[in-house]
């Protein structure tokens, strides 16, 4: 049997960068985003799911797709030839069954990505192209999922986020390996954090594949190719998938209020993650909510 | 325990069900009334009974289901509860206690009614079925590709819509492959009526507890089974222009398999090899084989919707 290793974010924290990097590095050439066979698995992919259970997920009721979630992931294990990459946005929580919705049995491990919340809440507002304080609430949610969406059928069944702070501290003390890698080191130094990742993985350390992976999984080369061909992950409403990638972005972005509120409600996590909570947007930079 | 009813008893429903009879208990709005003579017997009965909770000697089990040889199905899914279907003619249901569920109509109607076609060794496909230029065009794709959608686009343009969500291939004889007609009532989300420019009021929920309704679109076809003329898989396109691409080799064979409805259950119940063995008969009857590139939006389907229109024929 194989098993899975689960490379885990909240939303807009870094996790395609590292998927194209991986699919760049296994493949031995640079990857295409639309078109990744090896990390192109989503938890919370629908048509996977209908196919390993044998049912159709928009039939049932949301707490019947849940519970069977672990399920569809025993069979994707069971039946994979080699390990499987799986990005996951939910939280390491448990079902309302009463068991961990990514089963340990199956799991080799996470790769978690973790972004200053400051960061994701701008990225995040243009993704889904609402206001930072309408983000900032949905941040700060404990029972927070995607936008439960009645009135349409996604690609995706619905991921449980929880508040960013909870979603952090959930994958790391899930009870397999973890290793927590921060998107401020993949943008400074990405040789380093990349190889680490690797190194995790269980993957060959190769000096100059991995740098060739980097160099494929570069922010200015997403974006050309997001202008060429478009991102199929795209929401419909936001402008771009890759908009900026910066680490400090947000200083220009938030508002000093709406800077203080984020690290009021998350400033345990974040100082655990080695984030400033005292760092404060940039005055005359500032731009409006 | 809930007092179960026998023989015929309480079966108060007959359905049409791609050419047969189907007697029930239960209310299946996604299918057609029966319009046959009321007289004949049922081909298929699917009542309300009690299940066991497992099989006595099951080959497969699955999570949530169990087969034993080609003739018994047993699915057990809690807040639905218990169905079993044998030698595809006998549906039995046992819902959970308490509150009726939701979805149990939708779960007949869908996956359950998969199983009893591949019991029958006919071929059940997940996909809408629209006519055009009097050869039917089979739409499949993964849940969320966008198959009613576009077949309520093609029969808003006068193209006849003769099944949804499930379209029965009849690829047994070496003569035509024929798709047979089904429900043209068609299942479409929401946002997709709305993008239609179709008021959701008045119309009947397919399911209770998320906004997927009926809109029928043809009433009254009749049962004539169609020469299957194409397959077409629709897939996501980030950007426009839509595109139909044909298939050929092994990428329409795993379009087909792609498109089976219920795989799992298939290959349970013993029906993978003459599902390999159909591909190759649909391919010597001249079935076309298409990929349809669908950029995201009602947009996209449109144009998907136009190329469907001009395409070859074959």
């Amino acid at each position: 049997m194989a098993g899975i290793w689960w490379l885990a974010s909240y939303p807009k924290s870094g996790n395609t960068w590292l998927r194209v990097a991986l699919a760049s590095l296994l493949s031995g050439r640079p990857a295409d985003f639309n078109a990744m066979p090896l990390m192109s698995l989503i938890a919370t992919n629908r048509a996977w799911f209908d196919k390993a259970i044998g049912l159709e997920s928009a039939d049932l009721t949301i707490e019947q797709e849940i519970n069977l979630r672990p399920r569809a992931y025993e069979i994707w294990s069971a039946e994979a030839e080699q390990p499987l990459y799986c990005k996951a946005h939910d939280a390491y929580l448990m079902t309302p069954a009463g068991e961990p919705l990514f089963p340990t049995a199956v799991t080799f491990g996470a790769v978690y990505i973790v972004r200053d919340p400051r960061a994701v809440a701008v990225s995040y507002a243009n993704h889904l192209a609402e206001t930072i304080d309408e983000t900032i609430v949905r941040m700060d949610d404990p029972a927070r999922a995607a936008s439960a969406a009645p009135g349409r059928l996604s690609r995706h069944q619905q991921p449980r986020f929880g508040a960013w702070r909870d979603h952090v501290e959930s994958w790391l003390s899930a009870p397999f390996p973890v290793h927590l890698v921060r998107y401020e080191d993949m943008h400074r130094d990405p040789h380093g954090a990349f190889t680490a990742v690797v190194a995790f993985l269980g993957l060959p350390c190769d000096r100059e594949r991995i740098t060739a992976a980097v160099d494929a999984a570069s922010f200015a080369r997403l974006q050309e190719q997001e202008r060429a061909t478009g991102f199929i992950e795209k929401p419909r409403r936001a402008a771009a998938f890759f908009r900026e990638g910066t680490v400090d972005g947000w200083r220009r972005s938030l508002l000093p209020e709406q800077a203080a509120h984020i690290a009021a409600a998350h400033g345990n996590v974040m100082r655990r993650c080695n984030y400033d909570t005292l760092l404060m947007p940039l005055p005359a930079e500032r731009g409006a909510a | 325990m809930q007092a179960f009813a026998g023989g015929e008893r309480g079966m108060k429903h007959t359905y049409r069900l791609s050419g047969l009879k189907l007697a029930s208990h239960f209310d299946l709005p996604a299918l057609p009334e029966w319009d046959g003579p009321a007289d004949a017997p049922a081909d298929v009965d699917c009542r309300l009974g009690e299940v066991p909770s497992r099989l006595n000697q099951p080959d497969y089990i699955a999570p949530i289901f169990q087969t034993s040889g080609a003739g018994e199905y047993l699915l057990v899914l809690p807040g639905t509860g218990r169905i079993l279907v044998r030698n595809g003619n006998e549906i039995t249901v046992e819902p959970e206690a308490g509150p009726a569920p939701s979805n149990l109509s939708a779960i007949l109607t869908g996956p359950i009614q998969a199983v009893l076609w591949h019991q029958r060794e006919l071929l059940p496909l997940h996909a809408s079925v629209v006519v055009i230029k009097g050869r039917a065009v089979v739409l499949c794709g993964n849940g969320a590709a966008g198959k009613s959608t576009l077949a309520a686009l093609l029969a808003a343009q006068d193209q006849c819509v003769i099944a949804d969500d499930i379209c029965v291939v009849d690829a047994r004889n070496n003569g035509d492959v024929l798709a047979l007609p089904g429900s043209a009532r068609l299942q479409l989300w929401r946002d997709a009526l709305v993008e239609l420019g179709v008021a959701t009021d008045g119309l009947k929920r397919a399911l209770e507890h998320k906004e997927r309704y009926f809109f029928d679109c043809s009433i009254g076809i009749p049962f004539e089974p169609y020469k299957l003329a194409a397959v077409v898989q629709l897939a996501r396109n980030a950007l426009p222009p839509a595109r139909l691409n044909r298939l050929r080799g092994a990428q329409a064979a795993n379009a087909l398999y792609d498109c089976v409805h219920s795989p799992r259950p298939a290959r349970a119940l013993g029906r993978a090899q003459p599902i390999f063995a159909a591909f190759s008969r649909l391919a010597s009857a001249r079935v076309g084989f298409w990929r349809l590139m669908v950029p995201e939006g009602l947009a996209g389907l449109r144009e998907a919707a136009a190329q469907l229109l001009v395409a070859p024929e074959g």
